[in-house]
C-alpha cells in the first residue's frame, strides 16, 4: 500500500533517525549539534503528516529556533571545544548501545503489527498481558478549529496546568539567575582548583588513581 | 457607470485570473492528477523565487538611490540610465568574484550557512497575500509560519560564524544572535493582539477583518493596535539587522561581524537573505497592521499591496538615513527592559478593552459598540498605554543621566583637589 | 492541510536547490587563484594568533536561556489568542496571570542583573 504519504513518512523516519544516530556518533560535537538541528526539522515534518501544523511550526520555533541555539551555546562553552579538533571519544559504544536499544524496542513493545510482509513482531506484553485494545492507525480528519477548542481548554479545563506552567517558566528564570550567580573570586579558584584535580585523577593510570582520590577527599 | 466597474473588476482580478489560466492550461496538458499539482507548486515555487530576487534587486537600487537623496547626494548614476543597471552589474560582479576560502574552515558548515540562510528568506515568501485569491498558500497558521521560519535563520548564522574559522566572526555570530534573538520576543508578543482581534491566524482571514467583509471592522489595525505595530515595527527593523540596528554589518564595528570571510556569490546569498527578509518584514507588517491588499477599488489589489510593503519599507531606508547606530548594550537593553514588558501589558490592556467592550453580539462581553467606537477606545488607550510607558522611559533615563552627571561632578572635584595637592607639594 | 505543506516543501527544496544552483554557476565562472595569503583568516591585517577559540561569555548563554522561556510562554498564548473572542470575560484574568507571571519572572532576571550585557 504504497501511497505518497508512506514514501513521505519513509523519507522523514530515514532523515530523523539517521541524524539522531549522527547526533551520537559523530566526532566533531559541533556537526552533532547540527545533526540534532536536522531531527528536530525531521520531527517537524511528522508533526506535518499528522496534520498538527500549529505544533510544526512551533516545533520549528521553539526547538530549532531557541532549544538548539542553546545547546550549541552549551557545546561551545565545553572546555576543549576548538574548531576541528574532534572529541566526541565514546562514540562506537554509544552508536552500538543506540541501535541495540531501537531494535529492542521496536521488536519486543510494539503492540501492533508493521505491515511488511514475512515480518511480525514478537509482541511480548501481548503474550504476557493479553491483546491490546484495536488500535487505529489510520490518520483521523483533524476538526478545522481544533486548535481554537486547545485554546479554549487551556484556560477552562486545563487552567491549573496552564498558570502552573507559567511558574515553571518562572522557576527556570530563577534557576538560571541562580547558576549564573556572581561568585567571590575566592570560590570560582576554588571550583576551578577541584575541577582540575579531578581531571588529574581521573587521566593517570588507576594504581596511583587511588592515592589521588584519597588527596582530594581530604581536600574536602 | 456598469462598465467602468466592470472593467475595474477585471483588472483587480488580473494576477488570479493569470495563474488560474496558467494552471487550466497546464492541466489541460497533462491531464489531472498529483503529477500535475508537482509541477504547478514546482512553477509556483519559481515564481515566487523569481520574485524574491526581482524584490531584491529593486529594493537595493531604491535603498542606494533614497538613501543617497537623504544625504544629500546623488547615488548610483553611472550603470545605465538612473543607476537602474546597477542591480544587474551587482549580481554579475557577484557571480564573477573570486570566492577565498579561509584555510582551515569546515567545508560543509561553511558551504551550507548562506544557503540556508537565503532558502529560509524564501520560504517565508509561501505565506504572503498578494491579492484576494493569490498567495503561494493560504496557511490557516499563516502569522505563526513566518514567525516559526523567521527564528529558523538564526542558526544558519551560527554556521556561518563557525564555519568561517575566524575569532571575529564567531564572537561577531554571537553577538547577531544574542540581537535576532532578544528581538523574536516582541514580534511574537505584538502578533497577538492581531490574532486576538481577528480571530484566525491566516493572514487572509487577518485582512479580511480589516476590510468591510461581513464580520470585518472596515478599519486597519494599526488604529487599533498602535503599540504593538509601533514595537512590531521597530522590532522587524532590529531582527533584519538593518540600521540603526545593523551591529551585525557594520564596518566600523567587528568589520562585517559573521559574514566577513565570505566573497563573492555566497555573500550574495546573504545579502539576498537579509533583503528578503526586510521585504518579508515590511510585507507582514502591511498586512497585520494596514490592511495588506485591501483598498478602494479604484486601484488593484496587487499595486495596494506593493505600495503599502514599499511605504514601509520607505520608513527603513529613512531611517537608515537619518539614524546613528545604537550600541549593543543600548539594543539589549531596549529589547528587555522596554519592548518586552510594553508588550506584556499591551496584551493585558487589549484583552481586558476587547472583554468590556465589543463589536459583534455574538462574542461575550460587557457593552456592544459599533467598530467605530471600539477602535476609538482602543485607539486612545493604546496611546494612552504609550505615552505612560515612553513618560516612565524618559524619567529613569533622566534620573541615569543626571545619576552620570553627578558621578562626573565629584570625579571632576577629586580630580581638582589631586592635582591641587599635587601642586602644593 | 497536507498539500499546504507540501508546497511550503517543494519551495523550501527548490530555494535550496536555486541557491545551490547559483553557487555552482558562480564557481563555474570565477577566476581560481588559491593563495596562501588570500586564505588566511582575517584578523583586521594582522597574522593569526592562536585557535579560533574565543572566550565564551556567559551572558549569551543567558539570553538564549531568557528568549527560550518567552518563547514557550508564546507560543502557549497562540492558541489562546485564536479562541479569544469566544472565551467567557473571567477567562481574561487566567490569561493575564500568565502574562503576569511572565513579566515577573522578567523583572526577577532585571533586577538580579542577568540582563545586563557586560
Amino acid at each position: 500500500m504504497l501511497t505518497f504519504s508512506t514514501v513521505i513518512f519513509v523519507i522523514l523516519a530515514v532523515v530523523t533517525l539517521g541524524a539522531a544516530l549522527a547526533v551520537v556518533t559523530m566526532k566533531n560535537v559541533f556537526h552533532a549539534a547540527l545533526m540534532l538541528v536536522l531531527a528536530f526539522f525531521g520531527v517537524a515534518g511528522f508533526y506535518v503528516l499528522l496534520e498538527a501544523n500549529f505544533f510544526a511550526a512551533a516545533q520549528v520555533l521553539v526547538y530549532i529556533g531557541a532549544i538548539s541555539i542553546l545547546i550549541i551555546f552549551a557545546v561551545m562553552l565545553t572546555r576543549g571545544v576548538t574548531m576541528a579538533r574532534p572529541n566526541n571519544e565514546q562514540s562506537g559504544a554509544v552508536a552500538t548501545a543506540s541501535a541495540v536499544l531501537f531494535v529492542l524496542i521496536v521488536v519486543l513493545v510494539g503492540p501492533w503489527k508493521i505491515n511488511f510482509p514475512g515480518f511480525a513482531p514478537l509482541n511480548l506484553p501481548a503474550r504476557a498481558f493479553g491483546a491490546p485494545p484495536e488500535f487505529k492507525m489510520a490518520v483521523q480528519a483533524v476538526s478545522p478549529d481544533a486548535l481554537q477548542r486547545l485554546g479554549r481548554a487551556l484556560v477552562d479545563q486545563y487552567m491549573v496546568a496552564f498558570l502552573l506552567a507559567g511558574v515553571l517558566l518562572l522557576l527556570a528564570m530563577i534557576g538560571a539567575v541562580w547558576v549564573a550567580r556572581e561568585r567571590k573570586l575566592v570560590e570560582i579558584v576554588k571550583e576551578r582548583r577541584e575541577m582540575a584535580a579531578e581531571e588529574a585523577a581521573a587521566a593517570v593510570p588507576p594504581a596511583p588513581a587511588a592515592e589521588a582520590v584519597a588527596t582530594t577527599d581530604a581536600h574536602h | 457607470m456598469d462598465n467602468i466597474l466592470e472593467v475595474l473588476k477585471f483588472i483587480n482580478n488580473l494576477m488570479a485570473f493569470v495563474f488560474d489560466e496558467i494552471g487550466k492550461f497546464i492541466t489541460g496538458l497533462l491531464g489531472k492528477g498529483p503529477g500535475t499539482e508537482l509541477v504547478l507548486m514546482i512553477l509556483a515555487a519559481i515564481g515566487l523565487i523569481t520574485f524574491g530576487a526581482v524584490t531584491m534587486m529593486a529594493l537595493t537600487w531604491f535603498e542606494r538611490k533614497i538613501v543617497a537623496r537623504i544625504q544629500d547626494r546623488i547615488g548610483p548614476n553611472q550603470a545605465g540610465p538612473f543607476g537602474l543597471m546597477l542591480p544587474l552589474a551587482d549580481g554579475v560582479k557577484m557571480l564573477t568574484k573570486e570566492d577565498i576560502t579561509p584555510a582551515n574552515a569546515d567545508r560543509w558548515v561553511y558551504l551550507i550557512a548562506p544557503i540556508m540562510i537565503a532558502a529560509f528568506a524564501m520560504t517565508s515568501l509561501a505565506v504572503i497575500p498578494f491579492a484576494p485569491r493569490v498567495a503561494g498558500v493560504n496557511l490557516d497558521i499563516g502569522a505563526f509560519f513566518y514567525i516559526a521560519i523567521g527564528s529558523g535563520s538564526t542558526i544558519a548564522i551560527l554556521m556561518a560564524g563557525w564555519g568561517s574559522n575566524n575569532k571575529y566572526s564567531l564572537l561577531g555570530a554571537f553577538r547577531t544572535v544574542a540581537q535576532l534573538v532578544g528581538y523574536e520576543v516582541p514580534m511574537l508578543l505584538n502578533v497577538l493582539p492581531v490574532i486576538m482581534l481577528s480571530g484566525s491566524m491566516s493572514l487572509f482571514d487577518i485582512i479580511a477583518k480589516q476590510t468591510d467583509a461581513p464580520g470585518g471592522f472596515g478599519l486597519p489595525f494599526i488604529l487599533f493596535l498602535p503599540v504593538s505595530a509601533l514595537v512590531f515595527l521597530i522590532s522587524g527593523i532590529a531582527e533584519v539587522g538593518r540600521s540603526p540596528f545593523d551591529l551585525m554589518e557594520a564596518e566600523s564595528e567587528i568589520v562585517a561581524g559573521f559574514h566577513v570571510e565570505y566573497s563573492g556569490m555566497k555573500f550574495a546569498l546573504f545579502m539576498m537573505g537579509e533583503y528578503v527578509n526586510a521585504a518579508v518584514v515590511s510585507i507582514m507588517f502591511s498586512t497585520f497592521f494596514l490592511g495588506g491588499f485591501a483598498g478602494p477599488i479604484f486601484i488593484p489589489p496587487y499595486v495596494w499591496f506593493l505600495a503599502k510593503a514599499f511605504s514601509i519599507f520607505f520608513i527603513f531606508m529613512w531611517l537608515r538615513g537619518t539614524l546613528p547606530r545604537v550600541r549593543v548594550d543600548q539594543l539589549v537593553n531596549l529589547n528587555w527592559k522596554f519592548f518586552v514588558p510594553l508588550s506584556i501589558i499591551n496584551i493585558i490592556v487589549v484583552m481586558v478593552m476587547s472583554k468590556l467592550f465589543v463589536t459583534f453580539p455574538a462574542q461575550p462581553g460587557l457593552f456592544v459598540v459599533s467598530p467605530l467606537v471600539y477602535m476609538a477606545i482602543m485607539l486612545v488607550s493604546g496611546l494612552g498605554l504609550l505615552g505612560l510607558a515612553l513618560t516612565l522611559a524618559s524619567r529613569s533615563a533622566r534620573r541615569e543621566r543626571l545619576a552620570i552627571a553627578q558621578e562626573a561632578a565629584e570625579h571632576r572635584v577629586a580630580n581638582q583637589a589631586f592635582a591641587t595637592a599635587q601642586t602644593g607639594k | 492541510m497536507r498539500t499546504d505543506f507540501a508546497f511550503v516543501g517543494v519551495l523550501l527544496v527548490a530555494a535550496f536547490l536555486l541557491m545551490g544552483a547559483a553557487l555552482v554557476a558562480a564557481s563555474l565562472l570565477r577566476p581560481k587563484k588559491p593563495n596562501k595569503d588570500k586564505a588566511a583568516t582575517y584578523e583586521c591585517g594582522m597574522e593569526t594568533v592562536g585557535d579560533a577559540w574565543v572566550q565564551f561569555r556567559v551572558q549569551y548563554y543567558l539570553f538564549a536561556l531568557v528568549f527560550v522561556l518567552f518563547d514557550v510562554g508564546g507560543v502557549l498564548l497562540f492558541p489562546i489568542a485564536l479562541a479569544f473572542n469566544q472565551l467567557p470575560a473571567w477567562t481574561v484574568l487566567v490569561i493575564s496571570l500568565f502574562a503576569l507571571t511572565l513579566l515577573s519572572s522578567l523583572l526577577y532576571a532585571w533586577r538580579k542583573g542577568v540582563l545586563e550585557w557586560d
